[in-house]
C-alpha cells in the first residue's frame, strides 16, 4: 500500500506531467485559468456592486406582481416544491447528504437574500420543507405512479387557480419561468406520448398525420410557432379572450410535443419485440398492450431524454419576450432599463446566468443520475479517472 | 385494471372494422381542418383581409441594416446591397441571405470548436479534460437567449467607440460598430458567375447523392463543375483588395461584421459547439471500451488510438446527430430578432407588421425553414452514406 502523498504524486505524474507536451499544456492552462479566475474573483469582490440584485430581488422573482398578492406566489412555490419533490421521490431515495445540502442551501439563501425578513424566512423554510416531505413520503411509501401523476395534475391545477386571480398577464420573473416550464412540460408529456403511439398506429391515416405533424414541427423555429400562435389565436377564436401566458404555453406545447414524441419513440423502439408478442399471445387488446405493457417500459427507457426535453423547455422560456411576457431574462432587462442601474450590466447578467446555471445543472444531474441508474453495467471511458 | 381479452372476430370482420376506423379518423381530421379553415376565412373576411401573395411585389419601404438581395443587372441576376425602394420579396431575400450566411459561418465555427472540445474530453491531460467538461456544462445549462444578450450587451456594445478602436495587425479594426477587415471585391459584377456556380454546385450535389452514378462519371462531373466555376469567376479574377477607410462616423468599405451579427455568431457558434462536443463525447463513449484496451495492448499511444482506431468509427455514429444539430443551429438564428439582426424571421415580422400579412408571412417562413432543414439533412445524409460505404 502506497502512502497517500505518494499516490497523489503518481496520479499527478500520470494525469498532468506524463510527457513534455503535457507539462507545457498544464503550465499554460494553469496560467490561463489563474489569470481568468483571479480577474473574475477580483471583479466579484471588489468592483461589482451587488446591491442591484438585493434591491430588485422582487422584480427578478415575481415581476410586477403587487405585494398584496405575494402570498399567492409563496403558495404556488410551495406546491411547485412538492411537485418536484414527489417526482424526485419516484427515482431516488433521499439520503443524508441531500438533507445537508438542502440545509446549506437554506442558510445560503437566507444569508444572501432574505436577511432579517422573518416572514420570507418562514415561507422559504416552508417551501424547502414541503420539498423534503414530499420526497420522503413518495420514496418511502412508494405509491403507484398513477397516484403521483394525479397529485401532480391536482397541484398544477391548484397553482393556476391560486395565481390566476392576481391577473394572468401580471405573472413575471423567475416564478413565471418555473410555472411556464411545469405547466407546459405536463401537457408536452401527455401529447408527446399520444403522438409517439400515433406514429406507430396500425391506422394509416392517424400514422401519416402524426408523422407529418412531428416532422414539420421539428423543422420550425420555436420562436416562430410561439409568435404565430399568439398572432393567430384571435383569428381562429375571436370571441375568446385567451391570456398571453396561455397562448405562450400553447405554442410551447405545440412545438415540444413533437420533440418529446421523438424521445418516447426512441424508448418504444428500444423495447424487445418479445414484449409485444407475449402480450398479444396472452390475448390482450391493443389498448391494454399499449397502456399496461409498452408505455411503462418505454417511459422508463426514455426518461433521461425526456428530462433533457424539460431542460430545453426551461432554457427556451426566455423566447416568450416575443409575445411580451416578462420572464426572468426580461425582468433583468427591465431592471437594467431603469436609469439608476443602467451601468450594472455585468452584475445583472452574472446573477441571471448563475441562477439559470444552478437550475439547469440540477436538472442535468438528475437526468444523468437516471441514465446511470437505468444503464448500469456499461462502462464508459470518460467516467474513469 | 386489465380488461378481459376480447373474443377474436373472424379475419374478414376485423379488416372490415379496421377500414371503418380508418375512414372515421380520416373524416374527423378532415372535419377539424375544414372547421379551422372556415373559421379563419370567416374571421379574415370579417376584418376585411384577403388572403393573397400580391404584397410580395409591392415596394417594401423598410430599412434593413445589412445584407444583400437579388436584383437584375444587364439581364443577369446579381447579389447586391438591399435598398428601401426594393420589393417586399427582395427584402425577404435579404433576410434569407443573412440567415444563410450566419448559419454557414456558425456551422463551420461550431464544428471546429465542438469537435475540439469533444476530443479534449479524452485528452491524457486531466486539466484539459475537466476544462472541456466545464465548457460543455456552462453553455448547455444556460439559455441560449441569455448568452446572446450577454455577448451583445455585455461584450460587443461595451467595445470602444470608433475613434478609440483596437487595431489588430494594422488591418482589422474592432470597435462598438463591429469588426472590419480588408475584403476582396471582384472588379466586374459577378452575376453570371453566381448563377453558374449555383447551378454547377447543385448539379454536383444531385449526382453525388444518387447511388447509381459510377465513380468515373462522378469524377467527370466534378471536373466539369470545377471548369464551370473557373470560367464563371474568370471575368472577376483580377480581384482588388478593398481596405476599410475611416470615414467621419464609421468605417467605409472592406468586409464588415456588425455587432448584431457578431453577437449572434458568437452565441450560436459557442452554444452549438457545446452540444457538438457532447455528441462527439457520446459517440466515442458508445464504442466498446475493448477498442481502447486492444489498441493499448498493441502498444498504440492514446492519441494514435484516438486518431486511427476510434475516430474512423465515431464519424459514422456522429454524422446523423450532427445533422440534427446543424438544423437546430439554423433554426436558432431566428433568435437574432432579440438583438435586431435582420434575419429571415425578423424581416418577415417587420413586413407582416407593415402590410398586415402575417398569415402569408407564416406560410413563407414555414416553407423556407422546411426547405433549409431538408437541404441540411440531405447534405448530411449523403455524407453519411459515403462514410458508411467507405467501410
Amino acid at each position: 500500500m502506497r502512502s497517500p502523498a505518494l499516490s497523489i504524486i503518481f496520479w499527478a505524474r500520470r494525469n498532468l506531467f506524463a510527457t513534455p507536451k503535457d507539462i507545457a499544456l498544464t503550465a499554460l492552462l494553469v496560467l490561463l485559468s489563474f489569470w481568468a479566475i483571479s480577474h473574475v474573483i477580483y471583479w466579484a469582490v471588489f468592483v461589482a456592486r451587488w446591491d442591484v440584485v438585493s434591491d430588485s430581488l422582487r422584480v427578478f422573482l415575481v415581476g410586477t406582481l403587487p405585494s398584496t398578492e405575494f402570498w399567492r406566489a409563496w403558495v404556488a412555490l410551495l406546491l411547485v416544491a412538492s411537485i418536484v419533490g414527489s417526482v424526485s421521490g419516484l427515482g431516488f431515495a433521499i439520503r443524508p447528504r441531500h438533507m445537508v445540502f438542502g440545509f446549506l442551501l437554506l442558510v445560503f439563501l437566507t444569508v444572501t437574500f432574505v436577511g432579517n425578513n422573518l416572514v420570507a424566512l418562514a415561507a422559504l423554510s416552508g417551501v424547502m420543507a414541503s420539498f423534503a416531505v414530499s420526497w420522503v413520503l413518495v420514496s418511502r411509501l412508494a405509491p403507484s405512479t398513477a397516484y403521483v401523476g394525479l397529485f401532480v395534475t391536482g397541484s398544477l391545477a391548484l397553482i393556476v387557480t391560486i395565481l390566476a386571480p392576481a391577473g394572468m398577464d401580471r405573472w413575471g420573473g423567475l416564478l413565471l419561468s418555473l410555472i411556464f416550464t411545469l405547466v407546459s412540460s405536463f401537457f408536452i408529456l401527455v401529447f408527446g406520448v399520444i403522438l409517439a403511439f400515433g406514429r406507430r398506429s396500425s391506422n394509416l391515416a392517424l400514422r401519416l398525420f402524426c408523422i407529418m405533424y412531428i416532422e414539420s414541427m421539428r423543422s420550425l423555429p420555436l420562436i416562430l410557432i410561439v409568435y404565430w400562435i399568439w398572432i393567430a389565436g384571435p383569428l381562429f377564436l375571436p370571441t375568446w379572450n385567451v391570456a398571453t401566458v396561455t397562448r405562450g404555453i400553447a405554442g410551447f406545447v405545440v412545438y415540444f410535443s413533437a420533440v418529446a414524441a421523438e424521445s418516447v419513440r426512441g424508448g418504444l423502439q428500444g423495447l424487445p419485440k418479445g414484449q409485444l408478442e407475449a402480450a398479444r399471445s396472452l390475448g390482450l387488446g391493443e389498448f391494454d398492450i399499449n397502456y399496461h405493457v409498452l408505455l411503462p417500459q418505454a417511459l422508463r427507457a426514455s426518461l433521461p431524454a425526456l428530462m433533457g426535453n424539460i431542460l430545453d423547455v426551461f432554457n427556451f422560456v426566455p423566447v416568450v419576450f416575443v409575445v411580451g411576457l416578462a420572464d426572468f431574462l426580461r425582468t433583468g432587462e427591465m431592471v437594467l432599463a431603469s436609469p439608476s442601474y443602467s451601468n450594472r450590466t455585468y452584475e445583472v447578467y452574472a446573477f441571471m446566468l448563475a441562477t439559470y446555471f444552478v437550475i439547469g445543472s440540477v436538472l442535468t444531474i438528475v437526468a444523468r443520475g437516471l441514465e446511470h441508474h437505468l444503464a448500469k453495467g456499461s462502462r464508459r471511458l470518460s467516467e474513469l479517472d | 385494471m386489465i380488461s378481459r381479452p376480447p373474443a377474436l372476430a373472424s379475419p374478414a370482420k376485423r379488416s372490415w372494422r379496421r377500414h371503418v376506423i380508418q375512414l372515421l379518423v380520416l373524416g374527423a381530421l378532415a372535419a377539424v381542418i375544414t372547421l379551422l379553415i372556415r373559421a379563419l376565412k370567416y374571421n379574415l373576411a370579417d376584418q376585411g383581409i384577403h388572403f393573397s401573395f400580391d404584397y410580395l411585389f409591392e415596394v417594401a419601404g423598410i430599412p434593413i441594416s445589412e445584407g444583400r438581395t437579388l436584383r437584375m443587372l444587364h439581364g443577369w441576376p446579381v447579389l447586391s446591397d438591399y435598398l428601401p425602394a426594393d420589393l417586399n420579396s427582395q427584402a425577404l431575400l435579404t433576410g434569407l441571405f443573412n440567415t444563410i450566411s450566419v448559419s454557414l459561418l456558425a456551422i463551420i465555427a461550431a464544428t471546429v470548436l465542438g469537435v475540439s472540445a469533444g476530443l479534449g474530453r479524452f485528452s491524457s491531460n486531466w486539466l484539459l479534460r475537466k476544462m472541456c467538461f466545464g465548457f460543455v456544462e456552462a453553455f448547455r445549462n444556460t439559455p441560449l437567449l441569455v448568452q446572446l444578450m450577454f455577448w451583445y450587451f455585455g461584450v460587443l456594445l461595451q467595445l470602444p467607440p470608433i475613434n478609440a478602436a483596437a487595431h489588430i495587425l494594422g488591418a482589422i479594426t474592432i470597435s462598438v460598430q463591429g469588426i472590419s477587415a480588408p475584403g476582396l471585391e471582384p472588379l466586374l459584377p459577378a452575376g453570371i458567375g453566381v448563377t453558374i456556380c449555383l447551378v454547377a454546385v447543385l448539379l454536383w450535389l444531385l449526382t453525388n447523392a444518387s447511388r447509381h452514378v459510377t465513380s468515373r462519371s462522378r469524377r467527370i462531373l466534378l471536373w466539369l463543375t470545377v471548369a464551370f466555376v473557373v470560367l464563371a469567376l474568370a471575368p472577376a479574377v483580377p480581384l482588388k483588395i478593398d481596405y476599410p477607410v475611416l470615414g467621419r462616423f464609421q468605417e467605409l468599405g472592406g468586409a464588415k461584421i456588425s455587432p448584431e451579427m457578431a453577437g449572434l455568431l458568437l452565441a450560436i457558434s459557442i452554444n452549438s459547439a457545446a452540444y457538438i462536443a457532447e455528441i462527439v463525447r457520446g459517440a466515442i463513449d458508445s464504442l466498446p471500451i475493448g477498442q481502447w484496451e486492444a489498441s493499448a495492448s498493441l502498444g498504440l499511444t492514446r492519441s494514435d488510438t484516438l486518431r486511427q482506431v476510434i475516430l474512423p468509427q465515431a464519424v459514422k455514429i456522429v454524422l446523423p446527430s450532427l445533422g440534427n444539430q446543424y438544423i437546430s443551429l439554423t433554426k436558432n438564428t431566428s433568435l437574432g430578432i432579440a438583438v435586431g439582426f435582420p434575419e429571415l424571421f425578423n424581416v418577415t415580422g417587420t413586413i407582416a407588421n407593415q402590410t398586415g400579412r402575417s398569415l402569408e408571412g407564416f406560410l413563407i417562413l414555414m416553407v423556407t425553414y422546411l426547405l433549409l432543414g431538408t437541404m441540411i439533412s440531405f447534405a448530411v445524409n449523403s455524407a453519411n452514406s459515403k462514410a458508411l460505404r467507405s467501410g
